[in-house]
């Protein structure tokens, strides 16, 4: 079933996140039986770039549900989906065009479902120990919807983005048959796509600080 | 709550090419015209927010150092002032406009049906939601650069959202967003356009 997955999975861009899923479970024999980790995160977000500058805020809001097969002692092979909120509201805010001036109460906000693969090296993880840091690279796409009321307007935009996902962290706790708790630095970067508010393509980018609690059934 | 706050938004809209240094005398309708009228020509606009409306214009326009004229037919002004609310959705501009042929009668002489009208920028397709309170500034001097072209020549505009959300905050909404008109316009007392 996994060979099916991988060779359609090839035939498109957005196929590409599959695709590294697939690869990563083909490169052990034991796929089948890979031991499974399920995640749950409350994900806090930074923006930066394009995102910070229509939201200069920090958003404390949102969580990701992600699963990991460990291929490997030290690899692992994932899926993240996830929903932050990244919003800003102002009482005053003056837009000045060419003609004239708008002033008003803003609430710009912006909505970021990602949806990716993964893949994750643990360091050291052929001995048994409590404390296992990370590396990954998630690759997948993200949807965003960008949305700006002014006063009593509103208007909003909404659109697919591909993107990557470099990815650091350390989980603490048992890996196989236990809990654990996982810090994960994410930084998402959905490529530049789509005709957002004002016409423009965006890369709504921001680093991700997530705390999480994992399950490995026995 | 602040009283900056209270309105939910104001657009300004200015003719670049206005010539505001030298405008020195002003007109001011006496009424705040509401768009649509009810059939039976009755107003829902309170009379005290009405007059709160129009003094505070006055107030902001007197505050620029120009001084009123209260018929405009015996003694010439440089700029009539209008106010109108909406109290329907989806009003457009030029609408607001030909209400005032009907009640306003200081008009110049030759003003009337017939005339077109110039709105600065990309007015032509504003629309305008309910409680909009919109104030048009035209330009009646004969050197303007429309004269002769059977144009109203607006020079200036501004657009309160929120005015008419209840009527208990009418007031401090409609007077609030005409301060903050007036603090986004510099130019009116003479300086560059934006």
């Amino acid at each position: 079933m996994t060979r099916i997955q991988c060779t359609g999975a090839r035939r498109s861009l957005s196929g590409w996140a599959a695709a590294l899923l697939c690869l990563t479970m083909l490169s052990s024999p034991a796929a089948g039986q890979a031991p499974f980790m399920g995640t749950f995160t409350w994900s806090t977000a930074m923006p930066v770039g394009e995102t910070k500058s229509y939201i200069d805020n920090y958003s404390w809001l949102g969580f990701t549900f992600e699963g990991d097969w460990f291929v490997k002692p030290n690899v692992s092979a994932g899926l993240i989906l996830g929903w932050q909120e990244i919003y800003q509201e102002d009482d005053v805010s003056s837009f000045d065009f060419p003609t004239g001036t708008a002033t008003g109460r803003t609430y710009r906000h912006l909505m970021v479902i990602p949806m990716l693969a993964r893949a994750r090296y643990w360091a050291g993880a052929e001995q048994e120990r409590t404390v296992y840091p990370f590396g990954g690279l998630g690759l997948g796409t993200y949807r965003v919807r960008q949305t700006l009321d002014f006063g009593i307007l509103t208007a909003d935009d909404t659109h697919w983005h591909f993107g990557l996902a470099p990815e650091a962290g350390v989980l603490i706790g048992q890996r196989y048959g236990g809990t654990a708790f996982s810090f994960t630095i994410r930084y998402n970067y959905p490529f530049k796509a789509g005709d957002y508010l004002g016409g423009d393509k965006a890369a709504w980018s921001y680093w991700g600080f997530a705390i999480g609690i994992g399950a490995t059934p026995r | 709550m602040d009283s900056t706050t209270q309105y939910s938004s104001v657009t300004t809209l200015v003719d670049t090419t206005a010539d505001f240094a030298t405008v020195t005398r002003y007109a001011l309708t006496d009424s705040v015209v509401e768009v649509p009228r009810n059939e039976d020509l009755t107003d829902d606009l309170p009379l005290s927010t009405e007059a709160s409306i129009l003094a505070s214009i006055r107030s902001n326009l007197n505050a620029l150092g120009w001084v009123e004229v209260t018929d405009a037919r015996a003694t010439a002004v440089d700029v009539y002032v209008t106010a109108s609310v909406s109290t329907t959705t989806n009003i457009f501009l030029n609408y607001f406009w030909w209400d005032y042929w009907y009640w306003y009668g200081y008009w110049p002489p030759g003003w009337g049906a017939g005339w077109g009208y110039y709105y600065p920028g990309y007015w032509y397709a504003y629309a305008y939601t309910t409680g909009t309170l919109l104030v048009n500034m035209i330009d009646a001097r004969p050197t303007t650069p429309y004269a002769g072209q059977n144009r109203i020549p607006v020079v200036w505009t501004f657009a309160v959202n929120g005015v008419l959300e209840g009527q208990s905050t009418n007031i401090a909404v409609a007077t609030a967003g005409i301060d903050q008109a007036f603090a986004q316009s510099p130019y009116l007392r003479g300086g560059p356009p934006q």
